[in-house]
């Protein structure tokens, strides 16, 4: 029997949820397989069932503390499609108004809080300064204005919807509460000194990748196929829009799907060492039909942007590289000219003549068995789906959010990275540090992604430092 | 003097939602020159809002095993590195006020007990005593900190 060890990384920091990431390694003290595993159980698919349908915004918001507004956008969307009813333009502009807060906010957030410590300080920095007070201490002008960008992605949320956290905004058939004039000025206000901190954000981190070029492209680099999003022209899309696939060079495999129509285009599959569901492209099968999602997919689906200074930045995005880029890293980039993207489109949202229109619900009852409603969330497609009776009774929902759809390749950027990095023979925290900070790449959120019950049988292994199977613990679902 | 009571926590997930039960109670209460906030989880811009009270009293759930039905702490500043995910604790949030803002105000963390942290929206019936008793106790504190010099501010635990 090969001997082995085991390296447990538990739990992962940074990120939302519980997870687990192993490394098993040889006699030799080379990497074998490695899994990122997600422990946290939750249970809002199984929980909302008999409930009426018009909860489900409110319902499903209380999945996530981190991103709330994207699961009330999906749901009043989904809500939407029960009623079969198209909600007023001024309800479709806020509703997106919403949402560009929160992807300015969430993409904040992520780079400066959660990532920017690991470039800004080093992977191999001391691990107890490796956050945003080490960060202060040796950047302060830097957190400040993480903060700063942050805030004001809030303040949008606070203004369209009336609170920062679980705004009760979105609801079926529209929103609740109309623009004013002053609200809209307050917000155009803050929007110059945003569009300096994100810009600067994107300049620093351009430096680092120009200073750390390979490491860089190799960074959890691999072969994957994309989903997102698109506009009819093939532009970046985050409220609306139709689903499109790329392949791992670019290569559109499957365009201008009705996103009521995923089933037809993703199944999901699970693993008894994990409670997160593993989608893939169902022509493709299992696990070969593994895509990713989020701002790096996003931009590789994507053939331009629709706002000018975001499409500027995503024409040098694309100068000089394949069409679609792999490495992992390209998430923290992605996710800086989304900012810059996000902040264009507040304006463009905000200057609109009907953005402070009091036409912002349409009325309706329960007129569809079924309702999909699908956003680009910050992480990536998120997609709620709801079965109702004829009085609106909830039976039967379905949630696949972007941590899932990204839980194949997750596994697989733990992988590449452990490989690279990870030696036994001389094991160091900081090689630990860069496992991790691949699945930081990804952003992702566990209490999210989790949400599923009654299907995912777990097992627990008890493995001897030999490697030896001691004892296996077994339950279904 | 200006205090903030902070409960947080999901008030979906039953007792877990016990911080959001207790600041509603205070409002009902005579409290001058508190304010309230509630939230889901501690996040990075509650920093620059706890920089700006004397005092600030955070309330959570804790869990079945906590030794206490309600635990009342102080809150120093320390930054947790290894566990910050997309929410911070009290002792994060001090410090971020205190790196970003200067500013470390007394801030007290009660701890009350939860029970059951399944889906729904009330308490369970231990819970919502403890919660009682962590009211009485916070209102009385209140009281105290309006009287206390600010460079003093420590309280039993």
């Amino acid at each position: 029997m090969t001997d082995q060890r085991t390296i447990t990384i538990n739990p992962v920091t940074r990120i939302e949820g519980h997870a687990k990431i192993t490394i098993r390694l040889d006699g030799a003290g080379h990497v074998g397989e490695t899994r990122f595993h997600v422990v946290e159980f939750r249970g809002f698919e199984k929980f909302c069932e008999g409930r009426f349908f018009a909860e489900m915004p409110q319902i499903t918001a209380r999945i996530c503390g981190i991103c709330p507004v994207s699961h009330l956008l999906a749901s009043a969307k989904a809500c939407d499609a029960v009623l079969g009813v198209e909600i007023p333009r001024p309800a479709k502009l806020l509703r997106e108004l919403l949402h560009m807060g929160q992807l300015a906010q969430s993409h904040a957030l992520s780079f400066f809080h959660l990532s920017a410590p690991d470039l800004l300080l080093g992977y191999d920095s001391d691990p107890a300064l490796r956050n945003v007070i080490g960060l202060v201490q040796k950047h302060p002008d830097i957190a400040r204005k993480g903060i700063r960008l942050r805030k004001f992605g809030q303040e949008v949320i606070k203004q369209t919807g009336g609170r920062k956290i679980h705004a009760d905004f979105p609801v079926p058939g529209g929103v609740n509460k109309a623009l004013t004039a002053a609200e809209r000025d307050g917000m155009l206000a803050g929007l110059p000194e945003a569009m300096d901190h994100a810009k600067f954000a994107l300049d620093l981190l351009k430096k680092y990748q120009d200073d750390h070029r390979q490491e860089v492209e190799e960074f959890a680099s691999f072969d994957s196929n994309f989903m997102g999003l698109v506009q009819p022209d093939g532009s970046l899309e985050h409220y609306d829009g139709r689903l499109r696939f790329c392949d791992t060079g670019g290569r559109v495999l499957e365009d201008q799907i009705d996103p009521a129509n995923y089933l037809a285009v993703i199944a999901e599959a699970s693993e008894s060492w994990s409670y997160l569901k593993f989608p893939f492209i169902k022509r493709l099968g299992y696990p070969h039909g593994m895509y990713r999602v989020g701002p790096l997919a996003r931009l590789n689906v994507a053939d331009k942007l629709s706002t000018p200074q975001a499409n500027a930045a995503f024409a040098e995005w694309r100068a000089g590289a394949a069409k679609a880029r792999r490495s992992s890293f390209y998430y923290h980039w992605a996710r800086l000219i989304e900012i810059v993207y996000a902040l264009e489109r507040i304006e463009q949202l905000l200057n609109d003549p009907d953005i402070c229109s009091t036409d912002v619900m349409t009325g309706g009852k329960p007129a569809h068995p079924q309702g999909i409603g699908v956003i680009e969330a910050p992480r990536g497609t998120l997609i709620h789906h709801y079965w109702v009776d004829e009085t609106g009774r909830v039976e039967k929902v379905n949630l696949i959010v972007a941590t899932g759809h990204n839980n194949l390749a997750m596994n697989r950027a733990v992988q590449a990275v452990a490989e690279k990095y990870v030696n036994a023979s001389r094991l160091q925290e900081g090689m630990l540090n860069r496992v991790e900070a691949a699945i930081r790449c990804y952003d992702p959120c566990l209490s999210c992604s989790t949400h599923a019950i009654g299907q995912m049988p777990m097992i627990v292994e008890l493995v001897a430092p030999g490697g030896e199977v001691l004892q296996t613990l077994t339950r279904d679902g | 003097m200006r205090t903030l009571v902070i409960g947080y926590g999901n008030s979906s997930r039953r007792d877990d939602g016990v911080g959001w039960f207790v600041v509603e109670r205070l409002q009902q209460a005579p409290l001058p020159g508190v304010e309230f906030l509630t939230s889901h989880q501690l996040e990075v811009e509650h920093a620059e809002v706890i920089s700006q009270f004397d005092n600030v009293i955070f309330v959570d759930a804790a869990v079945p095993q906590s030794p206490r039905p309600v635990a009342e702490t102080i809150v120093r500043p320390e930054f947790q590195g290894h566990a910050v995910a997309h929410y911070l604790t009290p002792a994060d949030l001090v410090s971020l006020s205190d790196s970003l803002y200067g500013q470390v105000p007394r801030a007290f963390l009660f701890s009350i007990r939860g029970i059951d942290f399944g889906f729904g929206t009330g308490l369970s019936a231990e819970t919502e005593g403890w919660a009682g008793e962590a009211v009485d106790r916070i209102a009385r504190l209140v009281a105290e900190l309006r009287h206390r010099p600010a460079e003093t501010g420590q309280v039993a635990g």
